[in-house]
Order: structure tokens, then C-alpha cells, then sequence
């Protein structure tokens, strides 16, 4: 009963207005309690900020760096509020955390100008997983607000030789789009593109290969996603609503199209008789 | 999981109807079956939540067909005249409609308010003509009641694309709603208007266009059919306005705003150089060493 149940609610929280995600899924938690950690888990929230006080930065929260009720900074790798003994990646894997935090930021950067981002990473038996968060925040500029969210989870198996590895990437980008203005009113484009997901094999000769990898898998898959974005948020759905209603008279375009088609009848004859 | 933990039957039932009338246009029927299995009661989804269907189908202005009629009703607010039963101001009928099979029933003949009926009719003329000329599907419905010296108008437009996930094009729902009133005393009037825009992408995630927006005019009554055709010119150009402002926003959002929350490429014109960004790192790291 419980999977069918946990499939009904995924499947609800994928019809509900998302704009308010995360009022649904505190209902739907407080309706099917014993579907909260697989709810928490597999339905993705926007991402909320926090401040590392000792570095001065922000970072972003997630399942992933959550112990409790405190989450880890990938600044000063410490928990906020403190734990006695929070969940800490191995030092090899820290390490590694750290260079793919500078690189990530970086990428952050030369694509988004602006935004926070977070990357967390955990041991697996044969390999590693990760998980890079970004946020970016629109400045409010015609009127508009807008936000957009990256989650990006990698699966990295590292093959026995040590000297390649294979990647798996599943992601989720949220996009959110409101606007208040007299002519058009209230106007609330939002939502989410989930589980897009794509693999590949990489050479390992060193371990910052790894953030090679996985940069270029992440940016790849930001690319596709974002140009998907473009036309389902920009195009597909204003189709729909110009489909709707139509500002020109439907008899005037009846009678355009009644032209049309005689104009093609008309030229159709005229060929028939000029062919040998 | 204690018994104390559970939340209690009310707010079960108050999280389940809020679930059934937040269902997006076309998909009342899986919102409903996923908060059947959900609630896991259908004692308390009979008593407590079958109030929301109702609510949910006059909300959404549900075109209903007749089946004595070629042209359907709409199921609102405005013509629900209790025990389950509705009105059809055009046919003059009354009809019994099921909220969770959609379908009207146990047809019987309705007297409308005679002393508004004039007026009604008049701009139910009118209005059908304009609804045909601009929804392709559309339907529409003009409800007339008197109130002390004033008439009272309500003129309602629905119409909607659904399309089912096993469709070749994507999965996409999408439903306008107008809703028109109009109060004329003496020789003026006023009309107020509220105009909703959903639309429901879900093939692959969960994307949802959310609009509405309120309108205002005063009008000067003549007679009936004069007074009927300006509030529709009225209608035409504020609804026109109102397409034409979403266009707009959404050229905006696309050209402006969505670009300046990322990029295509950066600004270099090429993809990022993954290799520099890790060796400037570690050179910065072997300086530090030193």
C-alpha cells in the first residue's frame, strides 16, 4: 500500500500549482506521515540560503548536508547549529570537495554573473557521489522577479584500473517567473524540469580529473536544459494560451483562410491547363 | 506511528479538498484518485470532501452539455440553485449534474426573472456572438437576476485544450475563464470583470502558467440592445488588452529576464575550459605552498 501510496503522492505534487510546493508537501506529509523521508527525498524543493559566518559566505541547503536539524557549510566544512559528531566527508573526499567548490564557483560565475553555489560530496563502495546546487536570484529588473534553481546529483563509479571512471547525472532546474503589472495583472510562470538524465565515461589520470568530469557533464546537461526551458516556458505554453482565445475575429481568419484556399484552387487550375 | 502523531479527521478532510481544488483544468480525475488512495477513507471523502467537487466544478465555470440541447450550459456560482440542481438560462431548463461524472440529468422546465429577462436575453445575443468569434471552443453562459432597482448581469466564457499524456504532443492542459458583471441602476452602470489564465505543462516535470486579472468600466444604459452591445465592445477590447499585455510580459520574460538569470554561453562566446579552471587552482595552491 505504501508504494502505491508514495507513487499517488508524486504524482499529485506533480499536478499541483508549483508554486506553492512547499505548502503541498507539508500537507502531504502531515496526511501520510510514514511517506515523509521518501517524500523529503524525492521531491525537489526550492533551495534555501545560508550564512557561513566564519567564511562570510553564502551556502545552499539540502537533504545532502542535512544531519538533524543542522547543515553542514562547504566553506568551513563545520555544522550550523553545531553537531558534537555531524556526518563529515573523508579527508580525501574533503579535499576533493573543496577544488570542486572553487571550480563550481567559478562556473557559477561565467554563466549565471551572480547567484550561490553549493557542491557536497559522499562516499559510495566503488566511487563517489555528489550533489551541486545553484541558486540565482533575479534583481527585480521591468517588474519581473525571477529565480532559478540547479540540482544536479552524480553517481561517480570509479573503475578498478583507477584510471577511468563512469558518470551518472540526474537533474532537476526550476524556473520562476512572476510578475505584477496593470495591463497584464497577476501573471505566475513556475515550475520544474526533473529527472533529465545523462551518463558518460571519463579518463581519470588525476583526482581533479574527476572535477573535469563532472564539470563538463554538468554544463552540458545546463546547456540542454536550459534551451528545453526556453521553449516550453516561452513557447509551448504561450501557444497554448493564444490557442485559447483569439484576438483576431475567428470569421475574419475564416474568411482569410476561405481566400486562401481559393487562390490555391485558383492557381492549381490555371497549372493544370498551361501543363502539355 | 503514535495515534497522537495523526493529524485529525478535519484537517484530513481540509488538506484533501484543498488538494481537489487546486486540480489543474482537464485533471480533475487523477487529482481525485490520488487523494482517495491518499486519505485512504472513502467514509470521510463521501462526507467530508465531496463538498470541494462541487466547488471545484463552479470555480472552474465547467461547460455541461444538455441533452436535449446543442448548445451547452456552464456550471457556476451564479446559476446553482441548491439540492444539486443547476439552471440553463438559454433553454430555460433546469437540470440535475453529477460533480464527479459530469453529466446533467433530470431535466425540468425554469421560469427566468421576468423582469430582467429583456436584458439578459439581449446581451446573451450579443455575447454568444462574441465568444464565437473568439474561442474556438468556447462556451458561455448570461445570468439575469433584479435586486431591489437594479439589474444584475453575470456573463461567463470558458474555454479550454486538454491533452492526454499518451497524446503525440506533449502533455499540456490549459483553460480561460471570463467572468463579467454587470449592475445597471437608472440610466448607468457598472461592469467588473475577472479573467483567468491556467495553463499545465507535465511531461517531464510539472510547469504552470498562473494568471488573472481584475477590470473596471462604468457604462451609460440605454435600451437593452444598445446597452448589451457597448458592454460587449467593452468585453472585446478589455479581454484583447489583457492577451495582448501576457504576449507581451512573456517577451520580457524571455528576452530580459530569463537571460539575465543565465546565460547561453559565457560571455568568452565558448564553453568553460575545465582544465584552466583546475590548474589555476592548484597553481594558486602550489604558490601558497612556497
Amino acid at each position: 500500500m505504501t508504494e502505491e501510496q508514495l507513487n499517488r503522492a508524486l504524482d499529485l505534487m506533480r499536478r499541483l500549482p508549483p508554486q506553492q510546493i512547499e505548502k503541498n508537501l507539508s500537507d502531504l506529509i502531515d496526511l501520510v506521515p510514514e511517506l515523509c523521508e521518501d517524500l523529503l527525498s524525492s521531491v525537489d524543493q526550492p533551495l534555501k540560503i545560508a550564512r557561513d559566518k566564519r567564511e562570510g559566505k553564502d551556502y545552499l541547503l539540502c537533504d545532502y548536508n542535512r544531519d538533524g536539524d543542522s547543515y553542514r557549510s562547504p566553506w568551513s566544512n563545520t555544522y550550523e547549529p553545531p553537531l558534537e559528531d555531524g556526518t563529515l566527508p573523508t579527508d580525501r573526499l574533503r579535499r576533493l570537495e573543496v577544488e570542486a567548490n572553487a571550480a563550481f564557483d567559478q562556473y557559477r560565475q561565467m554563466y549565471f554573473e551572480g547567484g550561490v553555489s553549493s557542491v557536497y560530496l559522499w562516499d559510495l563502495d566503488h566511487g563517489f557521489a555528489g550533489v551541486i546546487l545553484i541558486k540565482r536570484a533575479g534583481d527585480g529588473a521591468r517588474n519581473i522577479k525571477g529565480c532559478w534553481d540547479s540540482i544536479h546529483v552524480i553517481e561517480v563509479q570509479e573503475k578498478s584500473t583507477g584510471r577511468s571512471a563512469h558518470y551518472k547525472l540526474t537533474s532537476t532546474v526550476m524556473l520562476w517567473l512572476q510578475t505584477s503589472r496593470p495591463g497584464s495583472g497577476t501573471m505566475n510562470l513556475g515550475g520544474s524540469l526533473t529527472r533529465q538524465v545523462m551518463e558518460q565515461d571519463g579518463t581519470v589520470s588525476e583526482p581533479t580529473s574527476h572535477i573535469v568530469n563532472m564539470g563538463r557533464l554538468v554544463e552540458d546537461m545546463e546547456n540542454k536544459i536550459r534551451h528545453t526551458l526556453n521553449e516550453i516556458y516561452f513557447g509551448k505554453t504561450k501557444d497554448i494560451v493564444n490557442g485559447l482565445r483569439s484576438i483576431q475575429p475567428l470569421a475574419d481568419q475564416k474568411q482569410k483562410q476561405a481566400f486562401s484556399e481559393d487562390l490555391a484552387n485558383a492557381l492549381q487550375k490555371r497549372q493544370g491547363k498551361s501543363d502539355p | 506511528m503514535a495515534p497522537d502523531d495523526q493529524i485529525s479527521d478535519q484537517e484530513k478532510v481540509r488538506i484533501a479538498s484543498d488538494f481537489i481544488r487546486h486540480a489543474p483544468p482537464g485533471e480533475f480525475n487523477e487529482v481525485f484518485t490520488d487523494v482517495r488512495v491518499l486519505l485512504n477513507n472513502d467514509t470521510l471523502l463521501k462526507e467530508g470532501v465531496a463538498g470541494a467537487f462541487a466547488l471545484y466544478n463552479k470555480d472552474q465555470l465547467t461547460p455541461v452539455k444538455l441533452p436535449n440541447s446543442s448548445i451547452p450550459s456552464l456550471v457556476t456560482e451564479h446559476n446553482d440553485i441548491g439540492g444539486g440542481r443547476f439552471f440553463d438560462p438559454r433553454s430555460k431548463q433546469s437540470f440535475k449534474y453529477d460533480h464527479l461524472r459530469k453529466e446533467a440529468s433530470d431535466l425540468q422546465a425554469w421560469e427566468s426573472d421576468t423582469a430582467v429577462e429583456s436584458w439578459r436575453d439581449a446581451l446573451e445575443s450579443q455575447f454568444t456572438e462574441y465568444t464565437a468569434n473568439h474561442y474556438k471552443h468556447g462556451v458561455c453562459a448570461v445570468f439575469g437576476q433584479s435586486r431591489n432597482d437594479s439589474v444584475s448581469l453575470v456573463a461567463c466564457i470558458e474555454d479550454h485544450q486538454f491533452q492526454p499524456k499518451n497524446y503525440w504532443c506533449s502533455s499540456m492542459n490549459g483553460r480561460w475563464r471570463s467572468q463579467w458583471c454587470a449592475t445597471l441602476t437608472g440610466g448607468t452602470g457598472e461592469l467588473q470583470g475577472t479573467l483567468r489564465v491556467q495553463v499545465h505543462y507535465y511531461e517531464d516535470g510539472n510547469v504552470q502558467l498562473v494568471c488573472s486579472k481584475n477590470v473596471k468600466h462604468s457604462i451609460t444604459c440605454s435600451n437593452e440592445v444598445e446597452t448589451a452591445k457597448e458592454m460587449v465592445r467593452l468585453i472585446e477590447e478589455s479581454e484583447s488588452e489583457y492577451q495582448l499585455a501576457i504576449n507581451e510580459n512573456y517577451q520580457t520574460m524571455s528576452d530580459t529576464t530569463f537571460k539575465a538569470l543565465r546565460r547561453q554561453l559565457p560571455i568568452t562566446r565558448s564553453k568553460v575550459d575545465w582544465e584552466k579552471i583546475i590548474s589555476y587552482k592548484i597553481g594558486k595552491e602550489i604558490n601558497k605552498a612556497q
